[in-house]
């Protein structure tokens, strides 16, 4: 990793007996990286051992350049953090309460409220803005707690399930959202999530927690690289006579019931499909790399944290 | 989406100094308590008694210009000696020498002013502000905004406590130093200030020994749960029942002071202006309320401190 802004070494954390996290050793550098773990796997503890909302029992880390035990306040100006769990002030309308979330962080008053309703636009949150907080629908929220997280300009941004509870428009617009801010504003971003789509669609590097301890760290285009390379073929018609040829021609060409061919990755290939297809004059309709399952590396590293327990 | 729409835009301004971070919060307690109607009501009533006791300043300072007058204003100010209790030898000191007794009689006049009407009133607005500002934070989940950003859990406590005192200084401290300005202009010579230059600070130290002990038991019963009406409920509870038993013992010929916030606050604060009658259960006072305060701190801060820890 090139530029990395966190840098966290035999990270743990014990509640009384309970270990949260397990000497974690995590290095995260720029783009957008997707914190992946099942329930209770220590992702929320290590955001808050991040943010210094509470101590590690031990282990050092760096965090933008700041150590996260003694400079938790260097650390809190320059991050923004979007809780998963509703999380509001009484009282404060939309525009209000980011305006109060940019003030915490040290915006000047008039500034505050310029800079509110600047995010507040880039976030789509219009003219509810003006509504109490407490009226507020469940992806309104989202977009709220989204907005006052950016609202200082934070250098580093984390994200917990952000998408959750938004309807399938509104999480396509969020997602588009952080990937702008990583893409034209340079901003780092960890997005903890459940939902794997979600990873697949926005996210550079890939991190697995499972029982406290990280199981994978990869770029997303790694972990997407299948372990036997192949072709999936889609054909319009009957594709017998494709296969056929194909299978002639020394390919290992296998057909689902969907009638789609997946023709393993060969030193001839793409070259012998072309001829293959040209000389039984078939049709193709789609043409797809396979890739590896994000949800297989994701369940094959929970169940190696379980197996590994048991 | 707005047509002005720019998407994410950076922000480079300068950021407020951190030591005064503390001061938002408190700017947000003023602005959502001033929002509860009943709040502006009661700051207006607990204004209406600096008025009687501008009146009484009044009424001694026209008979101390001519104190052989046996006129109206001679019994009125008798009305008003009986009615405000003052002692037996404070008035055979004023009768013989109005001048060098005066001292003493605005001492007196500043206490009962603080005893009477402004404790209550005191007490009543902190349980309308104080009690709902940690419950409803527990209730919303706000603890994270708070805690996300350059803030400490103190500072945070500053800011709520910082937040409730401007409202009690406004009802207490305000006007009793307001009454000592008009009473030094109705005396009409500048040599008054000479003997009384010492009020201003006898009210500072009043007001401090009211308002800081009570912030902090109301903030102590908000944070102890997320429903506001019980913290208001617990907060009127010690007072009426505190007062009720300190009745019932004194009725049976013992007097406890320490039973009672109102009695037990008083007995410091006369001790402050120069009326002490027991030092013995001043002694008492003094350790129970700072006893109080200390453990209501402690409590305080560890209730803030426990959404953290999950």
């Amino acid at each position: 990793m090139d530029d990395v802004l966190v840098d966290l070494r035999g990270i743990t954390k014990k509640y009384r007996r309970f270990r949260a996290l397990a000497d974690v050793d995590l290095q995260i550098g720029a783009g957008v990286t997707g914190l992946l773990g099942p329930n209770g796997a220590g992702k929320s503890t290590l955001i808050k051992v991040m943010l210094g909302l509470v101590r590690c029992t031990a282990g050092q880390g760096v965090f933008l350049g700041h150590d996260i035990r003694r400079d938790i306040r260097a650390i809190r100006s320059t991050v923004g953090y979007m809780p998963e769990d509703d999380c509001f002030i009484f009282g404060l309308s939309g525009v209000e309460m980011v305006r109060f979330a940019a003030r915490l962080s040290g915006l000047p008053s008039v500034e505050a409220l310029r800079r509110a309703h600047e995010i507040l636009d880039f976030c789509g949150l219009e003219q509810e803005r003006y509504r109490t907080v407490e009226t507020y629908s469940t992806g309104m929220r989202q977009k709220l707690k989204f907005a006052q997280s950016i609202v200082h300009d934070p250098d580093f941004v984390i994200l917990d399930e952000p998408t959750s509870g938004l309807d399938p428009e509104e999480r396509q617009a969020l997602l588009r959202r952080v990937r702008s801010l990583a893409d034209q504003a340079g901003k780092a971003i960890l997005l903890c999530t459940h939902i794997l789509p979600d990873v697949r669609q926005i996210c550079d590097n890939v991190v697995i927690l499972a029982e406290g301890r990280v199981k994978v760290v990869e770029s997303l285009e790694v972990l997407s690289r299948p372990v036997n390379p192949a072709l999936h073929v889609r054909a319009l018609g009957d594709c017998s006579d494709l296969v056929a040829r194909l299978r002639q021609l020394g390919e290992e060409v296998t057909v689902d019931e969907d009638n789609v061919l997946t023709i393993r990755e060969s030193a001839a290939m793409p070259g012998s499909l072309w001829s293959a297809v040209r000389e039984v004059d078939v049709t193709l309709r789609g043409l797809t790399p396979s890739r590896n399952s994000l949800e297989a590396v994701f369940l094959d590293a929970v169940k190696g944290a379980a197996d590994a327990d048991s | 989406m707005p047509i002005h729409d720019l998407g994410y835009r950076a922000w480079s301004g300068k950021r407020t100094a951190e030591a005064g971070r503390w001061s938002v919060i408190a700017g947000s307690v003023i602005s959502a308590s001033l929002q509860n109607a009943w709040v502006k009501r009661m700051l207006l009533f607990a204004w209406l008694p600096a008025l009687l006791w501008g009146t009484f300043f009044f009424v001694f300072e026209l008979r101390a210009q001519d104190p052989n007058d046996i006129g109206r204003l001679a019994t009125l100010s008798t009305a008003f000696n009986t009615f405000l209790e003052v002692p037996p030898d404070l008035i055979t000191a004023l009768k013989d020498d109005p001048h060098g007794a005066r001292s003493e009689y605005w001492s007196y006049l500043i206490l009962t002013f603080f005893r009477t009407p402004q404790a209550v009133g005191l007490a009543i607005l902190i349980g309308f502000i104080a009690t709902p500002l940690i419950s409803r934070d527990l209730r919303s989940r706000a603890f994270l905004l708070y805690f996300a950003r350059p803030i400490t859990r103190l500072e945070y406590l500053l800011g709520k406590s910082a937040g409730v005192w401007c409202f009690t200084a406004a009802i207490t401290t305000l006007p009793a130093l307001l009454l000592f300005v008009e009473a030094a202009m109705l005396s009409q010579e500048l040599s008054v200030l000479q003997v009384t230059w010492h009020l201003p600070f006898r009210v500072l130290g009043a007001s401090l020994v009211l308002i800081i002990p009570t912030t902090m038991i109301a903030l102590c019963f908000s944070s102890m749960t997320a429903e506001n009406r019980f913290a208001t409920f617990g907060w009127f509870s010690v007072w009426i029942v505190g007062e009720t038993a300190y009745q019932i013992l004194h009725a049976d010929n013992r007097t406890w002071p320490v039973i009672s916030p109102y009695r037990s606050l008083g007995e410091i604060q006369k001790w402050i202006f120069g009326f002490v009658e027991d030092a013995e259960e001043l002694a008492n006072c003094a350790i129970f309320w700072s006893v109080v305060t200390v453990l209501a701190f402690v409590v305080l801060y560890r209730r803030i401190s426990a959404p953290m820890r999950v």
